[in-house]
């Protein structure tokens, strides 16, 4: 335990100081709320002749719709991977086979998977854009224009993802179902759609949950790979999500400070969060 | 049935822990270490092959020097992270290299040994490095580090393009209207169907290679005098980048690329997709290694009004805790010695950042070699006491410009803004 | 609950279903199969695709990675990168690490958070849940700040016994505590509250209709835990322990960040050597990848048993 809240409560108090981490721990300067200030806060600045509010960190708020943007894709990874368990459960030959091939982004070295991914998304020779050329489609350029960067880090994503965790989870979860209550459903004649609605997405309810806020929690952390590997962040800081500027402000600009008060920030909205999704879908949830 | 199992797996697990346990023997610290000095250093790498080279030259200072041990860690990836982390415990290692652009930054917040004294002591000629190479690590007219290799900035250009086209090599003094005109010759829809196959130039997806022709245009990044006011939004800067991105956003002779380091874009002049790009000396090991048989050399950047290229350094430097100072600088000696620092030159990684090497008859049937080595009499190294933020800044600000977000000038002004908000206390 | 689903079942039953002819019965379900067969196939050849390209390049000639049109099969097999990953670095060192590390991890983390699971899924105390939501919080403070503390406590326990270990009086087995030893790259891993909050949402999907056996005999909650609670988890355990193995096998900035000698790093530090800030050696990287993936590939094939086929709860509409 020691060594989670020690850390943590140390995080706390970094977020109220200035530490540029090279000069060591006595370069640790108090700096009370002015990092939140330089963070969230709004200041009226005058240009032109006007006087307008604007952010102290327009960074800040640009990365944090970033990183809600790129979630937008747990839904639908969610579906997905329920889908392929579903689809796994059912008895056919190499079904052991298929589901190692589903899990294999999962078990592989995340550096080498992205390097691949940034491969195959070169807008000029990249092994994606050859595919469509042969049938005669002109790609654009994956991860070099605004509109494009975040869907193909959803879509590289989803491909490494929708096979992982999840498919697990529910597989592992749907061998929990009693094969008595099918029976039953089969003897009452219900459909196939009936059976999964009635018995099989009540029953996994405690997984759906539980993946929900797992990737919620690790949402609202995720995108770092991607931009450390892939994109740099780019372009014009469109894949920067909050991971990858905290983790910036600590060990490419010298403000831990910065970071940590970051931390804390994002920490109480992911709290938010799951406490509203924990109150409105905890009750939805479903034990024995 | 469970039971007995339960009973086979405890013995068997506190079996194997009594046979590990036996078999560890404990040994002090500083038992094995024979009376030697222990110093521990760290270095990230550029490329893979450096690897052996760097062990065999920590080798070759151990067999050197009896009483001194030198334990070298190599670290490719997050090497800042692993070094802050240890500079935050105040546990770093004695010797450590130094990225030129982040030199600056390490002084000022005290962590790099002065080493003004030992290169007096010991007579080190500081005359025989390229001055722009000595620029960042120093201050105030103190050393805190030497350069073990640099690097500059040219352009690498496809020598059968050119001879498809006609055109002439590109001489030393080059301008920058004839490097426009060879790209437009050198953009070319081979196979008719209205779209370029071959394209020009390229825009550099790494930062660094916009310096030069800022430089060459007579800009500068930050002012000499005061590391913390940035110059990079002033019209000789702005223009020069303007100039750069226009051939990718009004002359159509480069493919529009905003993101990425230059990984990606060298692959296209490998394969013979685009004809000249920006780039370093490991661009050339690099297109040895990916693409042997390909037929190009390299020029000097063609100058806009002075001849200018950036230099790149990676300096030595001794962590200030460090409780063997003496034995360390015997160590960034050795490491920024004109011996060892030819050895890393023959091993394709860096040019030279001292006289003496880039005059070794080595050098003499390389011409490429040769056209760098000739521009680090003029170039300037990109230093600054935020560098890292200004980098980002820039980052950004061409980006806005490459998706046509707003005009040059605007975006750096913005980005100019942006960092001195960001570096005020 | 069971009585709901079955009601609901059985008024929207529809009357042909038991009428259907014994045939119909088995072509359904075999076109359902080879409908999932095709399904599935299709998804596999999606999935794959990337790391077929993965593979060949682990075996091509550095001037063949980046041809275009892309070689798919390499004109000359390069095996020799295989060799050379593992002669390159001291892999093999790297391999018995990353096995210990994993090893330790994997059985700290699942009896750790099997216990702590089970007094948040069945033990009754006031503020359960707030306490159980302060230990998830631990999960939303990102790693990047919570790194450089956690290394300053390595770094003092490291002072408290300074030496090394050494096996058989040969082999380097690293420090007792701190920096450079195995201890700092378990422990931190052994204590998870994703590993917790996993293992309660599956404790608390076994009903609790089958503890009350064991509490009419007097049973406390050592028995429940041990004679209901485990042998009925064995999915989610050993869900858990391959989540916490992959996790603890791939794990780089830890382990890079704790260990400064060559004898004490693990595989992903190992294969990012093979990158550099200029150029990567894609061949050999591809092939480290595919050598530190391997044994995962392997356990994962033959585990699936345990969790698939784990156990089919009996009894629960008594």
């Amino acid at each position: 335990m020691c060594f989670s809240f020690f850390p943590i409560a140390a995080s706390l108090l970094l977020a109220f100081c200035r530490w540029d981490i090279i000069s060591g721990l006595k370069g640790i300067e108090w700096a009370g709320i002015g990092n939140f200030k330089s963070l969230i806060g709004f200041s009226y600045v005058v240009s032109l002749g006007k006087t307008t509010l604007a952010p102290n960190d327009p960074l800040f708020w640009k990365y944090l719709y970033n990183t809600v943007c790129l979630m937008s894709a747990i839904p639908v990874g969610m579906a997905g991977s329920l889908l392929l368990a579903v689809l796994l459960n059912k008895q056919f030959p190499l079904r052991n086979l298929f589901r190692t091939i589903y899990f294999l982004p999962t078990m592989c070295v995340p550096v080498a998977l992205f390097l691949l991914w940034r491969w195959i998304f070169n807008n000029q020779y990249g092994l994606l854009n050859w595919v469509l050329s042969l049938a005669g489609l002109h790609g654009p350029d994956w991860l070099g224009t605004v509109a494009w960067a975040k869907p193909s880090i959803m879509l590289a994503g989803l491909w490494m993802g929708i096979g992982g965790g999840g498919m697990m989870l529910y597989l592992a979860g749907l061998q929990g179902i009693p094969r008595e209550l099918y029976e039953a459903a089969d003897i009452d004649g219900a459909h196939a759609w009936q059976r999964f609605w009635h018995i099989t997405w009540p029953l996994l309810s405690p997984t759906t949950f539980f993946i929900f806020i797992t990737s919620v929690i690790g949402g609202f952390q995720g995108g770092f790979e991607a931009a450390y590997m892939m994109t740099g962040g780019g372009p014009a800081g469109s894949t920067t999500t909050m991971a990858y500027y905290i983790y910036q402000n600590a060990f490419t600009w010298f403000q831990m400070g910065l970071a940590a008060t970051l931390s804390w920030i994002l920490f109480i909205i992911v709290m938010v969060v799951t406490l509203l999704s924990w109150r409105f879908g905890g009750r939805r949830v479903f034990y024995f | 049935m469970s039971h007995k199992r339960q009973y086979m797996a405890t013995l068997c697990l506190s079996w194997i822990g009594l046979l590990v346990m036996t078999g560890c023997e404990y040994r002090r610290a500083g038992v094995d270490e024979k009376g030697k000095i222990l110093l521990r250093s760290i270095s990230f790498t550029g490329t893979p092959t450096e690897y052996p080279i760097i062990m065999a030259s920590i080798a070759d200072f151990n067999n050197a020097h009896p009483d001194i041990h030198v334990e070298h860690e190599i670290v490719a990836m997050e090497y800042s992270s692993k070094l802050l982390t240890a500079f935050a415990a105040g546990k770093a290692p004695d010797v450590f290299w130094v990225p030129s652009g982040s030199a600056q930054s390490y002084i000022i917040r005290g962590v790099l040994l002065e080493i003004t004294p030992f290169i007096q002591a010991d007579g080190i000629d500081l005359n025989d490095f390229y001055p722009a190479t000595l620029d960042p690590y120093r201050l105030n007219g103190r050393y805190y580090g030497l350069p073990n290799d640099a690097c500059s900035s040219v352009m690498f250009f496809n020598k059968e393009h050119y001879d498809a086209a006609g055109l002439r090599y590109p001489k030393d003094d080059w301008s920058w209207d004839e490097f426009v005109s060879n790209a437009k010759r050198l953009t070319r829809d081979i196979d008719g169907d209205g779209k370029t196959d071959q394209w020009g130039f390229v825009i550099p997806g790494d930062i660094w290679m916009l310096f030069p022709s800022i430089y060459s245009n007579g800009g500068r990044l930050f002012d000499p005098l005061d590391p913390d006011l940035p110059l990079f939004a002033k019209p000789e800067a702005t223009q020069a980048v303007e100039m750069l991105l226009n051939l990718a956003l009004k002359e159509k002779v480069a493919p529009l690329r905003g993101q990425m380091g230059d990984q990606d874009s060298k692959r296209g002049f490998q394969l013979g997709r685009i004809s000249m790009m920006i780039s370093g000396w490991w661009d050339m090991t690099d297109t040895e290694e990916y693409a042997p048989n390909m037929k190009y050399s390299v020029a000097p950047m063609p100058r806009i009004k002075m001849s200018e290229t950036q230099i790149y350094s990676t300096g030595t430097g001794i962590y200030v805790n460090t409780p063997h100072p003496r034995e360390a600088w015997e160590y960034v000696k050795f490491v920024t010695s004109s011996q060892q620092m030819l050895v890393r030159c023959k091993g394709r990684l860096a040019g030279p950042s001292r006289r003496s090497v880039g005059k070794d008859p080595y050098f003499n049937d390389r011409y490429k070699d040769k056209v760098f080595i000739a521009t680090m009499e003029t170039g300037l190294s990109c230093y600054g006491a935020h560098f890292d933020i200004m980098q980002d800044e820039l980052i950004q600000a061409r980006d806005r410009v490459l998706q046509e977000l707003q005009t040059t000038e605007d975006s750096f002004k913005e980005g100019e803004l942006n960092f001195l908000r960001r570096i005020k206390k | 609950m069971m009585t709901e689903i079955e009601s609901a079942g059985a008024s929207k039953g529809m009357p042909e279903g038991p009428e259907r002819p014994a045939g119909w019965k088995s072509t359904r379900s075999a076109l359902l199969t080879a409908s999932a067969f095709l399904a599935a196939f299709a998804l596999a050849a999606l999935m794959i695709a990337p790391f077929f390209w993965l593979a060949s390049t682990a075996v091509k000639a550095p001037s063949e990675v980046f041809r275009m049109p892309p070689a798919l099969i390499p004109s000359e097999w390069m095996w020799g990168n295989f060799i050379k990953v593992w002669t390159t670095f001291h892999f093999s060192r790297y391999y018995l690490n990353s096995i210990i590390v994993t090893v330790c991890v994997v059985a700290g983390q699942v009896v750790t958070s099997a216990m702590a699971a089970y007094a948040f899924a069945r033990l009754e105390f006031p503020g359960r849940d707030k306490l159980f939501l302060c230990y998830l919080a631990t999960l939303m403070v990102p790693g990047a700040v919570t790194m450089i503390p956690l290394f300053i406590i390595m770094k003092f326990m490291g002072m408290i016994w300074t030496g090394n270990f050494y096996l058989f009086g040969k082999y380097f087995m690293g420090a007792p505590l701190g920096l450079n030893s195995y201890f700092a790259l378990i422990i931190p891993g052994c204590f998870s509250a994703y590993g917790t909050f996993l293992l309660r949402q599956f404790f608390m999907g076994i009903p609790k209709e089958l503890e009350e056996s064991v509490k009419i005999d007097g049973g406390g909650h050592r028995t429940i835990f041990s004679r209901i609670i485990l042998p009925l988890s064995g999915p989610g355990i050993t869900t858990l322990a391959i989540f916490t193995m992959l996790g603890s096998w791939r794990d780089f900035i830890w382990p890079l960040i704790m260990v400064n000698q060559d004898e004490m790093r693990t595989l992903p530090i190992g294969l990012s050597s093979f990158q550099g800030i200029y150029f990567s050696d894609w061949p050999l990287l591809m092939a480290a990848a595919l050598l530190i993936m391997a044994p995962l590939v392997v356990i994962f094939f033959f585990a699936q048993r345990f969790f698939v086929e784990g156990i089919k709860l009996q009894g629960i509409k008594g």
